[in-house]
């Protein structure tokens, strides 16, 4: 019997993917590293279903009140950037569906005063849920200089520093 | 934080190589049932093959040309793996492996692999869709092309490891080509064909 759930366990596994993408771009007007985040909602629900949040209903007419709530405190929780060796304090401007409403877009906004020299980065959004969870961060820092960063179970923190 | 050529052939590679999506392994698996190291040129030029097909698709999808849903590609995925696991078993297939790299059993073996390879192009779109960033359009080129890189190394990589696999059975076994093929295409038909019923398009 365990080799049976054993096997339909991995049959299930065969071809299902885990992905988080998140731009992070400096805004230079508005002095400020703006960002996206896209998770999958099916994913982020499970997740919040195992702290004991059900029933959220993200980006449906039917959504719970409380979901935009376990959201933030959950991105708070698992995605965090410290400048210049700061912790930072995000705003949390808001959220929409993607356009297939598989995913949820959330918005959010970091003030920045002076040059960034570091940015560092902690994501480890559903790392504990799949082992196959992969967190893309592109990030266009100041001066547009660019590059992607890959988060992973091996790897849940990063540090990016920006010459003048 | 990496350029988009490190970025995208990690995740190309890390896709294919990846135990949890094994349905291209196992395909890559019953393409090379029949074949020794001996052979690594024929090997060589039908992982190519497939990887021109699955390059091709893997464009026409990210670029938008190509629509088709994932569902129907999911299904379709496993049947080309029990087709090819099952035209092993024909005797022109085992002795397609003697011939001359460009003998007609041959070349058909490389149009088959690059067919095949349409649909698991279609199957990696899936994924490589959700690696893209929005307003991002321009990098698409490079991104598809270095992804492709990493998919293509990953191919490889499982390859020798399976003709290493078979090598070894053969020297401690004594197992020649012909069971290991039998045994080998027989586990790939029966996995492909438990995946193809799980996955029967509603």
């Amino acid at each position: 019997m365990p080799i049976i759930l054993f096997l339909s366990s991995f049959f299930c596994l065969a071809h299902t993917f885990h992905v988080s993408k998140t731009m992070v771009e400096f805004n230079e007007k508005e002095k400020a590293l703006q960002i996206s985040v896209h998770i999958f909602i099916d994913d982020l629900e499970e997740s919040l279903k195992n702290k004991g949040f059900t029933k959220l209903f993200i980006c449906t007419e039917r959504e719970s009140s409380q979901a935009e709530k376990h959201i933030e405190s959950y991105l708070r929780e698992h995605l965090s950037f410290s400048i210049n060796g700061k912790s930072t304090n995000y705003t949390f401007i808001g959220k929409e569906g993607s356009s297939d409403m598989s995913a949820v877009w959330i918005y959010l906004e970091i003030p920045v005063s002076g040059r960034i020299k570091t940015i560092n980065i902690k994501n480890s959004i559903l790392l504990r849920e799949f082992n196959d969870q992969k967190n893309l961060v592109h990030v266009i820092g100041p001066n547009k200089k660019e590059g992607t960063i890959i988060f992973a179970n091996a790897k849940t923190e990063d540090l990016l520093t920006f010459n003048p | 934080m990496n350029g988009i050529f490190y970025t995208y052939l990690t995740l190309g590679f890390e896709h294919i190589a990846d135990l949890a999506g094994y349905d291209h392994i196992l395909f890559l698996v019953a393409l090379c049932a029949v074949y020794q190291w001996s052979s690594w040129k024929k090997v060589a030029i039908i992982v190519t093959a497939f990887t021109l097909g699955h390059s091709l698709t893997l464009a026409l999808a990210a670029l938008n040309i190509l629509n088709i849903p994932a569902n129907i590609i999911e299904f379709l995925i496993p049947v080309t793996i029990f087709i090819t696991a099952v035209s092993n078993t024909h005797p022109a297939a085992m002795e397609s492996s003697e011939k001359p790299g460009f003998s007609r059993p041959m070349i058909f073996k490389y149009v088959i692999a690059l067919f095949f390879g349409l649909i698991h192009g279609l199957g990696f779109s899936n994924f490589f869709r959700q690696l893209t960033m929005p307003d991002q359009e321009n990098d698409l080129i490079p991104q598809l092309f270095s992804f492709n890189v990493g998919v293509e190394l990953g191919q490889l990589i499982i390859v020798a490891f399976i003709l290493s696999f078979s090598f070894i059975l053969h020297i401690l076994f004594k197992m020649n080509t012909r069971s290991w093929n039998i045994f080998v295409s027989g586990a790939a038909a029966g996995i492909a064909l438990i995946l193809m019923l799980e996955r029967i398009p509603n």
